[in-house]
């Protein structure tokens, strides 16, 4: 009865939390405005306020919860098809691959198109992944696999501050989000370049999921159930990769949301079933990662720090804790 | 047992192994309907690697298996897997899943597109637990029970399926003497109740000799003995079978014969 209501309840808390959420971030700020200002704003077109909060906090706030949502949906996939609880784009060199690509076309002035961006991170975020694929060979450790995409990610993080250092332009907000991610100055513009494809992405999730969900049984059990073993791994590795590249293309290499979101969700819910935990994990990503965009703003007012290091700062204690729940007893 | 019947599940010169490494070869194995099958044989004698071929879970090197007069090649994996269930050795234990989230993925077959679970799916998750004795333990956690529990419950999600052809490895590994019975009488019980056709690999050769209608032994992926309990069970298989050296007599419980190993 309790994981009934459970399952009902937790999701529409979650949208609460989220609603609540996008109203502090549309009010917190240089000016400081009552929600009832902020949403006047919001509903009037020719409100005098209009411009902070239409067309700066909004997009933003709007932009932290898709994106957050994708992320989720991609830490989601990956865990449960490499049966590694801390698998996440971040950990497998996906994300930063991707930030690479884009900090190149953004900082040399490639002029590509903001919709062809997440592409290209795309092919920045399958030649990452696939170096970090090649390189663990056939383990499945789970630590051994964290540890090459560590190792691949802090090498393209290398070659982000590289490719910054040769730009024109190297500043330090540059260098912030494609090192770290960050949320900094998104707009409109951005929110429908990646808005589209997380959808798309968490929707192929949602596909997937019982396939996913039988693949967390060993792959001799998936295959007897008639689930296409190897064509479920690459696609939903596929969908996750993208879903990192779109994010990433926007929003640089937002750390640990991806890993975090799918353990809350499952906590919170009880069950590790794909299928149970993939609707309040994609809630839960947009809720961390708006949240800790509120953090970033406002713990250093006025100094914006990027958001990436609010998500590492709460997420490396909680993946420290993560591997030694999940550590292989001796 | 009839003999005359069709055979559902059939495998012609068939070679099956590992990656390029051959480890059963040229094998010919007729299964007929409602009939247990023991598969026996010492450690690494290919029965994992045949099971497994003959469901289709490993890809075939060369001849056919037939499912129902069919090539089980040109079946789509789900019809496979709505007529052939299968419980392999190497199946891991989600960590923190319940006994009814491993049951219900047995249905993962069974669903449609959008593979929502209907009613139907209820009741098939229900008889499952019930004839494995699980619906009291329905609710736990896999990595909260013993080892002969969890192995009922992978049981009962290969029964969810709804299958008429079960492949079991080493069904009763981790059962005590128990449910070691159990499980042979619903072996039973499935066969002559609800018609379904069963091989199993196991490894004690007495409970073969008394559950099963015919033994197939193997070495070295080869059949070197294929026949009723009877005429596989002597002395002169088990010895070129097994390297043992080992009485035969007959069970007086179950006139079936019992093997002692001297
Ligand atoms: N995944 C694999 N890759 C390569 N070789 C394998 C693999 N699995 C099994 N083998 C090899 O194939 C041969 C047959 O193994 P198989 O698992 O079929 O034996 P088995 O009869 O089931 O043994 P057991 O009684 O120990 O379960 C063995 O020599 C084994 O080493
Ligand atoms: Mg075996």
């Amino acid at each position: 009865m309790i994981t009934i209501i459970k399952r009902v309840e937790l999701p529409g808390l979650a949208v609460a939390a989220l609603a609540v959420c996008v109203l502090a971030a549309l009010c917190l700020g240089e000016p400081r405005l009552r929600p009832a200002t902020a949403l006047a704003a919001l509903t009037d077109p020719a409100h005098p306020l209009r411009v902070p909060v239409w067309e700066v906090r909004l997009p933003r706030a709007l932009l932290g919860l898709v994106a957050g949502a994708g992320l989720a949906a991609a830490g989601l996939l990956l865990q449960d098809v490499l049966r590694n609880p801390i698998a996440g784009p971040e950990l497998l060199g996906v994300s930063s691959g991707a930030a690479v690509v884009v900090a190149t076309i953004v900082v040399l002035g490639l002029g590509v198109p903001l919709v062809v961006q997440p592409w290209a991170a795309l092919a920045g975020a399958v030649v990452a992944g696939a170096l970090v694929l090649l390189a663990i060979g056939r383990t499945r450790d789970p630590a051994h696999v964290a540890l090459v995409g560590a190792a691949v990610s802090a090498a393209c993080g290398g070659l982000v501050v590289a490719v910054v250092g040769l730009g024109t332009q190297g500043n330090v907000v540059v260098l912030f989000r494609y090192l770290l991610g960050s949320l900094a100055a998104r707009g409109w513009p951005h929110l429908e370049t990646v808005t589209p494809l997380v959808a798309a992405g968490v929707g192929a999730a949602w596909l997937l999921r019982r396939r996913v969900e039988a693949l967390t049984l060993g792959d001799d059990v998936a295959a007897g159930l008639g689930v296409p073993v190897t064509r479920t791994r690459v696609a939903a590795v596929g969908v996750a990769a993208l879903l990192a590249a779109a994010v990433a293309s926007v929003c640089g290499p937002v750390a640990f949301v991806a890993l975090l979101a799918p353990h809350l969700a499952r906590r919170l819910l009880g069950t590790v079933s794909t299928r149970r935990v993939l609707p309040l994990a994609v809630l839960l990503g947009g809720l961390l990662l708006a949240l800790a965009d509120l953090a970033s703003r406002l713990l250093l007012y006025p100094v914006e720090l990027p958001v990436g290091i609010a998500t590492t700062l709460v997420g490396v204690p909680a993946l420290v804790l993560l591997s030694r729940r999940t550590a292989v007893p001796a | 047992m009839s003999t005359t019947e069709p055979p559902v599940l059939a495998a012609r010169g068939l070679s099956a192994g590992h990656a390029r490494r051959v480890v059963v070869a040229d094998l010919t194995l007729e299964v007929r309907p409602r009939t247990v099958t023991a598969l026996v044989g010492p450690n690494g004698s290919g029965k994992s690697t045949l099971l497994m071929t003959l469901a289709r879970v490993l890809r075939r090197q060369a001849g056919e298996v037939l499912l129902d007069d069919r090539p089980i090649d040109r079946l789509p994996s789900t019809e496979v897997a709505r007529r052939l269930g299968v419980l392999p050795q190497t199946a891991v234990v989600p960590t923190g899943a319940t006994v009814r989230e491993l049951v219900e993925q047995g249905r993962y077959p069974q669903l449609g597109p959008w593979a929502m679970l209907r009613r139907h799916d209820d009741g098939a998750m229900r008889r499952a637990l019930e004839l494995t004795g699980l619906t009291p333990l329905a609710d736990r956690r896999l990595d909260s029970l013993s080892g002969g529990e969890r192995q009922r419950a992978w049981i009962a999600m290969t029964l969810a399926q709804e299958t008429g052809v079960l492949l079991l490895d080493e069904p009763t590994t981790y059962l005590d003497v128990r449910h070691q019975i159990d499980l042979m009488r619903l072996v039973e019980h499935l066969r002559d109740d609800h018609g379904l056709t069963v091989v199993m690999v196991l490894h004690d050769l007495n409970q073969a000799a008394r559950h099963a209608d015919r033994v197939v032994a193997l070495r070295d992926g080869r059949v070197l003995a294929d026949g009723t309990p009877r005429e596989v069970l002597t002395s002169g298989t088990l010895r070129s079978v097994f390297d043992v050296d080992a009485l035969v007599v007959d069970d007086p419980v179950t006139g079936r014969p019992l093997f002692v190993a001297r």
